[in-house]
């Protein structure tokens, strides 16, 4: 009997060749587009999932409030924490601290050096609870006294060409200090679908013996301070600790340590909060202040997830529909074999098995489409997908499920419908196009149609977005700019003597207008913050607030074209500006001065300084859109050395030999540090990467779904056709024209259309201004978007359709009246 | 082997009934081979779905193989239907995607026939029928007789004992119809039960009754005299 179905299905496949094709071929593109999509969707969601204890470790994140409003979140906290926590909570198993070490390291050996941005300062029990594979060194003691540091194998190949290198030098210069550290082990590359990236590790109390040395610290600092809010802090709980019961005793604790010894000191406006993010969540639900790394977006990512799903479905869908479509053409086969004696079941199953070999067709096509598109896929991700078969079981278990879903969601409803035409009336013609089955066919074209609008209004929404964000005038000038990267293989006290010939050097070379340094440029996440306090002349107590610092030299605000609302610049000539500050509109407004003006010659006190407020800059926005504009003060600080900003003349220039002339002046002043430079609008930019990367693979996406539809519509309007091929053939004997006769046939399908876009629209409204909700500076979503995704798919629609009604217009009308 | 006993049929839309077939009784003996006879609409062929079991009448007795069937549902037709009835259509209603052979297969597949008995009783009845030589075409492939000789031979490969023939040779030229005939005969002699529908007198005599309808009601029944043969 099988055979018998086997059979029958192939040479049903072959006879309908077109029919089979924009089946497979949609399929095939739905299947294609879900398993990329999940491709990605399964990296976003593996990250630090390998590591063996990932379920019981969590990170802090430091809430603080200034008068009871939420000032910031970070992931970074204070030093404190992570001790104390594991003395006083019985849940915390193991407890470790991460800080950022970026430093130039060199190998004396062979004067290797590269400047480094990817290490940490690590407590010992880091490489236990992360799980560290050292393949040389003891990881009971490669972190356990200053002065020693942990290679990844691709690092120590980087400074040694091998990885055999434990007990070896290297040299970190530092501004303040130069340090000699010995290699303590090597551990294996560590996985990138992780939110650290790894390439060293810095013993911790390295940092504790520098501070100590370089800035006089006799507190014990990197283990006792409750205020300084710089380091990754990672608990390992008791497996059989709850989140939530660990989570709630969180309060007390931070009173307890941070929130009443303050009320007992008074003066401070701040209460902190703590709570506890599980290290699984970090890469997709964490994005607050010193993340350690960019982390994606859970939404964007379910997002994507689910529009696989939508794509998949309108496949599917246009399996149903064109299978139930043509069931008028197998109704006589059905009758037939029912007469003979077939029953139901058997029917069913036959129907069932041809759903199987398309589904089957389709889906190793769409393994090979997916071989073809994964190279494509991967450079508009920018990230390396792998599709490697044999190794991930996972994929097959998800791709076997679509593909028995497909058949069995596909088959089942036209196999019900076919088995279930009563014989006589098939026999007799009598079969009717079952208002039923075209209610049915007509619901899912609206529904195919509904999710390619809101797929491409989504797209529309993104670009518009991204495009807004980087059209609108940020307030500061970051075009023509060379950045270079401050030298740190520099000592402080040497530093003055060799920047201010460097400058000089720059200023001469042609093409250069200014050279600025500054601690950070825009684009640029700002780490430095104090509490910042009005001192009222009236006595009354003002509140303090926690403001971004930047340190800037006289040039920056004139290189930036920066706009002073009230006051002046810097300026070196007047001396003592070390005791002056600037701050930007928001700033002021935030620290209570009632206008710009009333500002000037304010003195507030930062850190236990006191500064005097010289001038006021119109806000400008630091970061991306995304961010609102942060509450900026401007130290005067010539000697800073965070970026240098090169600004370029515009017209006639020529760029690559003013690059190479500063590079040049770079080697001869900075020996020691390597040359490193970017250009700031490409910096800047970089901050809309992710929004646009969405963006795109949304809008590929969205298409590929306005493609699948559009073939289930073709393959339907060809049905339609030819089910009306008599009535056509008797209205044109009547004289109907043939835009009647193509209006006539399109009609119909237009009007689906139109309701799809009535459905989809609140519904891409709802969820794309959720979205927009990400963004601090946003657009509205105009009805325009609308009219364009409805305009777009009523002409697909239409070109669609038409490619048929044209075709039975022109036709003959006697062929028509013939056929029946 | 049939008996019927005011047979009604009304097909109802909105607006218009009609009564296909008014209390139409009529009895069928093994062995007979009946015509029916009258003008289009008279619900002759609605008389033969119903007494093969793919239609069901609206009221009235419907005695087959001893079984009252009227009420049966379509499970049960069905099962009695494969095992004892074979039909023969005017449009020979062969399946386009299947061979000669895999057309004429069909029935025992569906009642479980193990395979190589299928291919000893295709093989047999293709024989039988003179169609040996197109087992392997397609129905597109051979003539209208041809295509109307598959189609009988599908219809007894599963021995029934009623063979139902829905103008067998209307699509047929005399030639093909009348080699049509005589294979009915022919069957009909090696004692199967037979009912037809024809518009023809000439076919008609091939039987040995014929039953005469007019607006749904049986107006006359008749012998056929044998020295026609």
């Amino acid at each position: 009997m099988w055979r018998n179905y086997l059979k029958m299905a192939w040479r049903q496949a072959f006879k309908r060749k077109g029919y089979s094709l924009l089946n497979i071929m949609g399929l095939a593109i739905g299947i294609t587009s879900c398993l990329l999509i999940l491709q990605y969707v399964a990296r976003e969601w593996s990250y630090d999932d390998f590591h063996p204890k990932a379920d019981n470790i969590y990170r802090l994140r430091l809430d603080s409030y200034q008068n009871g409003i939420l000032a910031y979140q970070s992931a970074t906290v204070f030093p404190a924490f992570a001790p104390t926590l594991k003395s006083e909570m019985a849940e915390v198993v193991n407890a470790c601290r991460l800080h950022d070490a970026e430093m130039v390291i060199t190998n004396p050996e062979n004067n290797t050096k590269f400047s480094e941005r990817k290490g940490y300062y690590a407590d010992p029990p880091f490489l236990e609870m992360f799980g560290l594979k050292l393949l040389s060194g003891d990881p009971a003691t490669a972190l356990d006294g200053p002065d020693k540091i942990l290679l990844s194998e691709t690092m120590a190949r980087k400074y040694f060409g091998r990885t055999d290198v434990l007990g070896k030098q290297l040299v970190v210069k530092d501004p303040s200090l130069f340090q000699s550290y010995e290699v303590s082990g090597v551990f294996e590359d560590y996985p990138t679908n992780s939110h650290l990236i790894l390439d060293y590790l810095v013993s911790y109390r390295t940092l504790g013996k520098f501070i100590q040395q370089v800035w006089g610290d006799t507190t014990n600092a990197t283990e006792t301070n409750w205020g300084w809010y710089d380091f990754y802090t990672y608990l390992e709980l008791h497996p059989d600790t709850r989140a939530e019961q660990f989570r709630a005793k969180l309060p007390a604790f931070v009173d307890k340590h941070i929130n009443a010894p303050r009320r007992e000191r008074g003066g401070s406006n701040t209460v902190n909060a703590i709570d506890i993010l599980s290290l699984r969540d970090i890469h997709l639900h964490s994005n607050v202040n010193q993340e350690a790394e960019v982390n994606g977006s859970g939404w964007a990512v379910s997002v994507l997830f689910l529009s696989a799903f939508f794509i998949l479905l309108i496949a599917w869908v246009n399996y149903i529909n064109l299978a139930t479509a043509r069931s008028l053409e197998r109704a006589r086969e059905v009758g037939m074999r029912k007469v003979l004696g077939a029953g139901r079941r058997q029917l069913i199953g036959q129907f069932l098995l041809e759903s199987f070999i398309l589904n089957l067709s389709a889906f190793v096509l769409a393994l090979a489409l997916m071989q073809l598109a994964l190279p494509l896929f991967s450079n508009l991700l920018g990230q390396q997908l792998s599709f490697s078969l044999a190794s991930n079981p996972q994929f097959w278990l998800i791709a076997a499920g679509i593909f028995t879903v497909g058949t069995l969601l596909a088959g089942l409803y036209p196999a019900f419908v076919l088995s279930g035409f009563r014989p006589l009336a098939v026999l007799r013609g009598q079969l009717k196009n079952a208002t039923e089955g075209m209610l049915l066919r007509k619901g899912l074209i609206v529904f195919q149609f509904a999710a390619s609008i809101a797929l491409v209004v989504g797209t529309a929404v993104v670009f518009q977005q991204v495009q807004y964000m980087r059209q609108q005038n940020i307030g500061v000038d970051i075009e023509q700019t060379l950045v270079l990267e401050g030298p740190n293989a520099v000592l402080d006290s040497l530093y003055g003597g060799q920047y201010q010939p460097f400058k000089n050097d720059i200023l001469g070379i042609p093409g250069v207008k200014s050279i600025t340094a500054s601690a950070y440029v825009p684009g640029d996440e700002i780490y430095w913050t104090n509490g910042v306090q009005w001192m009222r002349r009236d006595g009354q107590e003002a509140s303090s607030s926690t403001i971004y610092t930047q340190g800037i030299d006289e040039e920056f605000l004139e290189a930036y074209s920066l706009s002073l609302v009230s006051g002046r610049n810097f300026s070196q000539e007047r001396g003592e500006e070390e005791h002056g500050c600037l701050l930007n509109e928001t700033a002021a407004a935030l620290l209570g001065f009632p206008s710009p003006e009333a500002a000037l010659n304010e003195r507030v006190t930062r850190g236990g300084d006191t500064l005097t407020v010289v001038g006021i800059t119109k806000d400008f926005h630091h970061l991306g859109l995304q961010k609102p504009i942060e509450p900026l003060i401007f130290l005067f600080r010539p000697e800073a050395r965070g970026y240098y900003s090169v600004k370029i003349e515009q017209a006639g220039g020529n760029l690559p030999a003013t690059i190479a002339a500063v590079q040049k002046s770079w080697n001869a002043h900075f020996p020691d540090d390597p040359f490193s430079h970017f250009f700031l609008n490409d910096f800047f930019d970089k901050q809309y990467q992710a929004d646009l990367l969405f963006g795109k693979v949304f809008g590929f996406f969205a298409l590929l779904a306005i493609l699948v539809a559009a073939l289930g519509l073709f393959g339907l309007s060809s049905y339609n056709v030819i089910q009306r091929t008599k009535e056509i053939g008797i209205r044109k004997v009547l004289g109907a024209s043939v835009t009647g006769i193509v209006g006539l046939l399109s009609k119909d399908f237009l009007k689906l259309v139109l309701l799809a876009l009535l459905i989809a629209s609140p519904l891409a409204w709802y969820v794309m201004n959720e979205w927009l909700q990400n963004f601090a500076f946003r657009i509205n979503i105009g009805w325009w978007v609308f009219v364009l995704a409805g305009v777009l798919a009523l002409l697909i629609a239409f070109l669609t359709v038409s490619v048929q009604s044209v075709k039975a217009a022109l036709s003959d009308p006697v062929e028509a009246l013939r056929y029946e | 082997m049939i008996q019927t006993n005011k047979l009604m049929k009304v097909y109802r839309t909105e607006e218009v009934e009609t009564t296909a077939l008014n209390e139409v009784s009529v009895e069928i003996k093994a062995g007979e081979f009946v015509s029916i006879m009258g003008p289009s609409g008279c619900g002759k062929s609605t008389l033969l779905n119903i007494l093969g079991l793919i239609d069901n009448p609206s009221g009235g007795e419907y005695h087959f193989l001893d079984n009252e069937v009227s009420k049966f549902s379509e499970r049960q037709r069905s099962q009695l239907r494969k095992n004892n009835i074979g039909f023969i259509f005017q449009s020979f209603n062969l399946i386009d995607e299947l061979t000669v052979f895999e057309n004429v297969e069909l029935p025992l597949i569906y009642t479980k026939v193990s395979s190589s008995d299928r291919k000893k009783r295709v093989d047999e009845v293709l024989d039988k029928m003179n169609m040996m030589h197109r087992r392997n075409h397609f129905p597109q492939q051979l003539s209208g007789g041809q295509q109307q000789r598959v189609a009988v031979a599908r219809a007894i490969v599963n021995n029934p004992k009623l063979i139902l023939a829905d103008e067998p040779t209307g699509n047929l030229d005399s030639a093909n119809g009348d080699d049509v005939m005589k294979n009915l005969v022919h069957l009909n002699n090696e004692g199967a039960t037979i009912i037809m529908v024809t518009h023809s007198q000439y076919c008609a005599e091939f039987g040995n009754r014929i039953i005469r309808l007019l607006d749904g009601q049986v107006v006359t029944e008749s012998m056929v005299a044998k020295q026609m043969l």
